[in-house]
């Protein structure tokens, strides 16, 4: 059995003591590294929590939040007028933030850039392990006076700044001076068509003289007042003509005011239309259709009437006995050529017998004015 | 002694118009001189664009005198052009056409301006509006517009009266024939006469540089309201004016603020 010496106890004694030390410290540092990644963690949370204040956000605010750092380079830095070259724009995440949070800086919304390149967007990547985010462009420079490639601003929020007013930060990509030249001049024996693109002929004309001068001013509608007056006079002027028109023909008033009644027009119009049928079937036609007119013109509501029936509602109605008469007349007639057409008179024109009762009604119901 | 004063006010009034006159045709010649010279130098492109520029200058001083006419118009507009002032051309043309809508040489002339600018994007966005109307089909004169509406409407109710007198149908496709023109007649003038209220009240502006944006506020510190800069030639409505800023409207109806310095207004 081995048996410890104090000095071999007194020396392990602090070994003990070491070992237990690191072993607290190791305990502390696991502790320390738990706590520092749910800081960090939560530092994440945070970040993706804060609202960047809407008072005072610049304009060309990225929505980044965090830290951030960005550098561009171009290449090539020597070029033609208006050749292409590729710009690589590169921004970091330096402390808390997230490359979700980064987006391509709009190269066409800066001035500079707008004036002097043409831009045209390019590719992007992430660089995860670098915590960066890479945007290529490829600019032309529009003429040789281009001397550089403008700073590139990229505005983030930074919420660990208080107050948080003061939480936007501008980080900029350095300008990256360029040398431009001028194209090179193409000789007209190197293009097939050498004629440069000229304006047409007319574009080298101008109006001489006295036209020139003339004055010629744009159209303008006349005042309400003139344009009142316009639209009332003709239909004042017109209304005195009818007056006047009236007062010197009082037959053909009349006359017109006959030719008002619906009734006979259409009445008219189917004796003619009756006219064109063969002589044997015209009169059950023109009964018909001198019935129909009776009825509209004085309620004559019989639709199959005798001439009896026909001249006594007639003379109820106020009309002459001559008129009557001819209407008794000319419906006996229709009834002798329907039922004894033997014996009917067929060298009667019927639809002229129509016509002359329905003008005769017509003239009878509108009496000529009294002189 | 009434007749006596009468000439002597007549005279007076006469004067300084013979003088203003006089005036003009110095410019007129001035300007005439100047293209033909920039005509004759057209190989030096420096020294043609300088005299362009010098008859653009006095055809502009005419204008500014009370000149009005598509000539004046029409010859501003080719000076500018071949100055290289492609905003002026265009603002030229177009006022020029709205004297003169069927002049054809301002029409090829304008559309020609068109084609040099340079519109951002292929979508419609601040190019000018489409015309709809097919080019063969002439603009009538105003006035003349104006004296068949009113010799319609005559007719209309002429038409009207006779009809009511002889009770005949013709007379009523007559007049419905006359409303029919009168109308069209009446609602053209209507718009024409709208579009010149509209052009005095909402003057024409041009974009005269490149990369100009389109902001949602009168100042620098207003965003972007397109991200599409507006480049020289652009054409649209001044609608308000505040300070160094105007507020525009460009022809698809989209609103918004530009510098006053990088626009062109209607030529006053």
């Amino acid at each position: 059995m081995s048996r410890k010496t104090p000095s071999s106890a007194n020396s392990r004694r602090p070994v003990r003591r070491y070992r237990s030390g690191v072993v607290f410290l190791a305990i502390i540092m696991s502790l320390e590294a738990g706590f520092a990644c749910q800081g960090r963690a939560s530092a994440q949370a945070d970040v993706n929590a804060v609202a960047p204040p809407i008072a005072g956000q610049p304009v060309n605010f990225s929505g980044a939040i965090g830290s951030y750092a960005i550098v561009m380079q171009a290449e090539p830095k020597s070029l033609q007028a208006e050749d292409s070259l590729t710009l690589t724009i590169r921004i970091t995440v330096t402390g808390a933030g997230s490359l979700e949070q980064i987006r391509r800086p709009n190269l066409k919304r800066i001035g500079q850039f707008a004036k002097h390149f043409v831009i045209q967007d390019g590719k992007e990547r992430d660089l995860a392990k670098e915590k960066t985010r890479e945007f290529e462009y490829v600019l032309r420079p529009k003429n040789a006076a281009v001397k550089q490639i403008p700073a590139v601003p990229f505005v983030y929020f930074n919420p660990a700044i208080v107050p948080a007013s003061k939480g936007y930060q501008w980080a900029y990509a350095r300008a990256i001076p360029l040398t431009v030249r001028p194209r090179a001049v193409v000789g007209t024996a190197q293009v097939k068509d050498s004629s440069p693109p000229r304006p047409p002929v007319s574009v080298l004309e101008i109006a001489t003289g006295a036209v020139v001068l003339r004055n010629q001013a744009n159209f303008a509608l006349p005042g309400w007042e003139a344009l009142l007056a316009l639209a009332v006079a003709p239909p004042i002027l017109c209304g005195i003509w009818l007056v006047s028109w009236r007062r010197r023909h009082p037959d053909a008033a009349r006359v017109t005011k006959q030719r008002r009644s619906r009734a006979a027009r259409l009445a008219l119009k189917a004796i003619a239309a009756a006219a064109e049928v063969p002589h044997a079937q015209q009169a059950p036609c023109l009964k018909e259709a001198v019935t129909q007119y009776l009825g509209e013109r004085f309620d004559l509501a019989i639709l199959e009437p005798t001439p009896v029936e026909v001249s006594t509602h007639l003379q109820e109605k106020g009309l002459s006995g001559a008129a009557t008469g001819k209407a008794r007349q000319f419906f006996g007639m229709c009834d002798a050529a329907r039922f004894a057409p033997q014996v009917s008179d067929r060298s009667r024109s019927w639809t002229a017998a129509a016509t002359e009762l329905v003008h005769c009604l017509e003239e009878e119901s509108w009496p000529a004015p009294a002189p | 002694m009434a007749c006596a004063g009468a000439l002597i006010v007549l005279a007076l009034a006469t004067l300084p118009s013979a003088e203003h006159e006089a005036s003009n045709a110095d410019l007129l010649q001035t300007a005439e001189t100047a293209f033909t010279r920039g005509l004759a130098t057209r190989t030096n492109s420096g020294d043609a664009k300088a005299f362009f520029q010098e008859s653009v200058t006095s055809y502009g001083q005419l204008w500014q005198r009370g000149v009005r006419n598509p000539a004046l118009l029409g010859n501003l507009g080719n000076a500018a052009l071949l100055a290289g002032d492609l905003p002026r051309a265009i603002l030229a043309y177009r006022m020029g056409l709205r004297l003169a809508p069927n002049d054809r040489a301002l029409q090829s002339h304008l559309e020609l301006a068109r084609a040099q600018v340079d519109y951002s994007e292929q979508s419609s966005f601040a190019r000018p509006p489409v015309e709809h109307r097919p080019p063969w089909l002439p603009r009538v004169p105003a006035g003349l517009q104006l004296l068949t509406a009113l010799v319609s409407y005559g007719v209309l109710w002429l038409a009207l009266a006779r009809w009511w007198m002889f009770r005949s149908s013709r007379w009523v496709l007559a007049a419905g024939f006359a409303a029919a023109l009168a109308g069209l007649l009446g609602a053209s003038l209507f718009v024409e006469s709208r579009m010149n209220r509209e052009d005095a009240v909402h003057p024409l502006i041009v974009i005269a540089d490149d990369g100009v944006l389109v902001r949602t506020g009168n100042g620098l510190s207003y965003p972007p309201r397109y991200e599409t800069p507006l480049n020289r030639g652009v054409e649209a409505r001044l609608l308000h004016a505040r300070g160094a800023w105007l507020q525009i409207e460009l022809s698809g109806g989209e609103i918004g603020w530009v510098p006053a310095g990088y626009t062109i207004g209607a030529l006053k």
